[in-house]
């Protein structure tokens, strides 16, 4: 049965028509042959029966003038029943007193036999008694073949046999078209019960006809109770809700229709409707087949985002209107001071010795590079807040470029250069040229002590296949054990008194590499070099 | 015409002394006329006693100003006939790209960043003034009238 079970359905459908029509055919077979045997048995007791009275009342006379010879005459006529094998009669005593046998090999019983009827293998035998008035004068026997049970079935198993054949044949085809009668439905409905989105037909009038289960658990109501009812009571706008399938039969069918089932116990789910009219095999409309998709958690994540998408605005607008304030008020205070360091230098310096001009010094230095971190801080903000665009370019020709600009605003150094030509990355060109600006802009900067400064930008795909871009240089490198401070604003790896900056560079580099989804890492060795990777998502 | 006068329209009063002596410091000896808000500036163009002012021969215009802002004060200037061609250079703290474009919209003849290190503050001042007050041409706004 396991291997019925793994047989399509179909197939087994055909095959349980088959045997069912078969057993049924082969039951009756053998109760109608039981019958008949029965029948055909009594009736033969009863023929033999009859013509054992018939024979007693002949032999009565016989036996009352002791004719033998009248009486063998007369049995000697049974020889015209060919299935009469053995007839005897007896006299009252039970001796016998004239006997018919169709053949030798057979004999009489020499004593009479107690009345009754009996059947013995192919044969019936019936013992009967010959009366006279109330007497007794004498017994009556015949023994009768009969046809045998085997080959009565062996003559009705051809009739069934050709039976069975042509109810089969009739069978077949039936059992063929009910595959679609029975099948297919079935099939249907285990695909409706399958899904996981509530499904629904619904008639041209509007009443339900069916539902799956995914239908009964967002409804909260049993499948009897929801079929024969009009679809639209199940939502909270039940006009909307009647506009849709109208539309469906109107159109033929709706896309991402959104709705709201309500829950009988309240809970309302946001779901897209998509439904089509289903036709019958003359293309006759019989209803709308609609499956809804439950975006309630879409629709939450949807305001969750727009919520922080709101949240960020304000973030960001309050931090538009800091870094606005920070560029304007900040700087003047500043300003100030520098400006008048350099009054009360250049207009007082007869009243100043050597050592309050070196203070005076320091004030304005502190300034200016309090004025530097400034810009710096507005950067890195500046980086985060500003729009992206995606396009493809050419990452080596940015790198010529700010090569050939530091070139051109520090002449007097030699450095030596390698660009690997043609490196195309989708990316932000204006942010990109920020990206390479400073990491080659480090390059230069930290090979200035070195006697044959080199600088390589390239591109080698990483163990994950990635593609990484770097910038190397045999400069003053750093020790690895720092190289978690690398991408923090305003960490510095070398004294400014040793290479100037303010230690935003880097932060504004990963910031960049970070928003276009990227990674970037740093290797270095101190006193041979570094090298900056970066990945730029395809 | 006999005299280039500047109005210098600032607020603070620390950019406005360094201003000066930066002027004074690079020989450009020309009046300096001060507004100390928006209103005042407004009022020295437009008030009651405004066409007893001379006009200024270039105008620095700080951004961030009590009363009448920076950009408001030039959108006034290019309004009205009398004053539309009047040279306005913005002279700011901000580096905002926001403020540079909208200056430059509304007609602001040049943008100067004002920088922390007074060095090159005079550098710009000295070019400022090289370049209104002698080597550029302009048309004389009240000629009409």
């Amino acid at each position: 049965m396991r291997r019925l079970a793994e047989l399509r359905i179909r197939t087994r459908l055909t095959i349980i028509i088959v045997m069912t029509c078969t057993i049924a055919l082969l039951l009756a077979g053998v109760i109608i042959v039981a019958y008949d045997n029965h029948t055909y048995q009594s009736q033969k007791e009863k023929s033999l029966s009859a013509q054992a009275k018939i024979l007693a009342s002949a032999m009565t006379a016989s036996l009352e003038f002791d004719d033998s010879r009248a009486a063998q005459e007369y049995l000697a006529q049974l020889a015209t029943n060919p299935q009469i094998i053995v007839a005897a009669v007896y006299k009252s005593n039970g001796t016998l007193f004239a006997s018919y046998s169709s053949s030798t090999s057979v004999q009489p019983p020499n004593l009479a036999e107690p009345q009754g009827s009996r059947v013995e293998g192919n044969q019936v035998i019936i013992s009967s008694s010959i009366l006279q008035g109330q007497r007794q004068v004498g017994s009556v026997y015949l023994q009768a073949s009969i046809e045998s049970l085997l080959s009565r079935i062996t003559r009705y198993g051809g009739i069934f046999l050709l039976a069975i054949g042509v109810a089969l044949l009739l069978t077949l085809p039936i059992a063929l078209r009910l595959h679609y009668a029975i099948a297919n439905p079935i099939y249907a409905r285990s695909l409706i019960e399958a899904s996981l989105d509530p499904l629904i037909t619904i008639s041209p009038n509007g009443e339900i006809t069916d539902v799956n289960s995914a239908t009964i658990d967002a409804t909260g109501i049993s499948r009897d109770k929801l079929i024969g009812t009009d679809f639209s009571n199940y939502f909270t706008e039940p006009t909307k809700a009647k506009e849709s399938y109208l539309q469906v039969f109107k159109e033929g069918a709706v896309t991402d229709y959104p709705l709201t089932i309500r829950n009988i116990n309240g809970k309302l789910i946001d779901v897209l409707y998509n439904a089509s009219v289903y036709k019958d095999e003359h293309g006759e409309v019989l209803g709308v087949f609609a499956a809804a998709r439950d975006v309630t958690a879409r629709k939450q994540a949807e305001l969750e985002i727009n919520r922080r998408t709101a949240e960020l605005q304000v973030a960001n607008q309050e931090l538009e209107a800091f870094s606005y304030s920070v560029s304007h008020d900040l700087r003047a205070p500043l300003r100030a001071i520098d400006g008048f360091s350099l009054a009360l230098l250049e207009d007082c310096s007869d009243m100043l010795d050597d050592m309050g001009k070196g203070y005076l010094s320091r004030v304005r230095a502190a300034t200016q590079r309090m004025g530097q971190l400034i810009d710096d801080m507005l950067e890195l903000a500046r980086i985060s807040r500003v729009e992206m665009r995606h396009e493809a370019i050419n990452l080596s020709t940015i790198a010529m470029e700010v090569l050939l600009d530091l070139k051109k605003s520090d002449e007097n150094r030699e450095v030596e250069w390698d660009v690997q030509p043609d490196l195309i990355a989708m990316g932000d060109p204006r942010l990109l040229r920020v990206v390479l600006d400073n990491l080659i802009g480090n390059a230069w900067k930290y090979t200035s002590r070195q006697s044959h400064p080199h600088i390589e930008f390239g591109a080698m795909s990483n163990p994950e296949g990635v593609t990484d871009y770097f910038v190397r240089d045999n400069g003053a490198g750093f020790n690895m054990t720092y190289a978690d401070k690398l991408f923090g604003a305003f960490q510095r790896l070398h004294a400014t008194t040793e290479f100037p900056g303010t230690g935003v560079g880097l932060a504004i580099v990963q910031r960049i590499i970070h928003r276009h989804g990227g990674r970037v890492r740093g290797e270095g060795v101190p006193d041979q070099g570094a090298t900056f990777y970066f990945s730029l998502p395809k | 015409m006999s005299e280039k006068i500047i109005l210098l329209i600032e607020d603070n009063p620390d950019d406005e002394a360094l201003t000066l002596r930066a002027l004074k410091n690079n020989n450009i000896k020309n009046e300096v006329r001060v507004a100390r808000d928006g209103q005042e500036a407004l009022d020295y163009f437009f008030g009651e006693n405004a066409s007893s002012n001379p006009v200024p021969t270039v105008v620095l215009l700080d951004l961030k100003l009590p009363k009448v802002n920076g950009l408001e004060v030039l959108r006034r200037i290019r309004e009205d006939k009398r004053t539309e061609m009047q040279p306005v250079v913005i002279l700011t703290s901000s580096t905002e790209e926001k403020d540079l474009i909208e200056g430059y919209k509304l007609g602001a003849n040049s943008y100067i960043k004002k920088p922390v290190d007074f060095g090159q503050f005079m550098d710009a001042v000295r070019t400022l003034g090289l370049y209104w007050l002698v080597m550029n041409e302009t048309p004389s706004p009240r000629q009409g009238q």
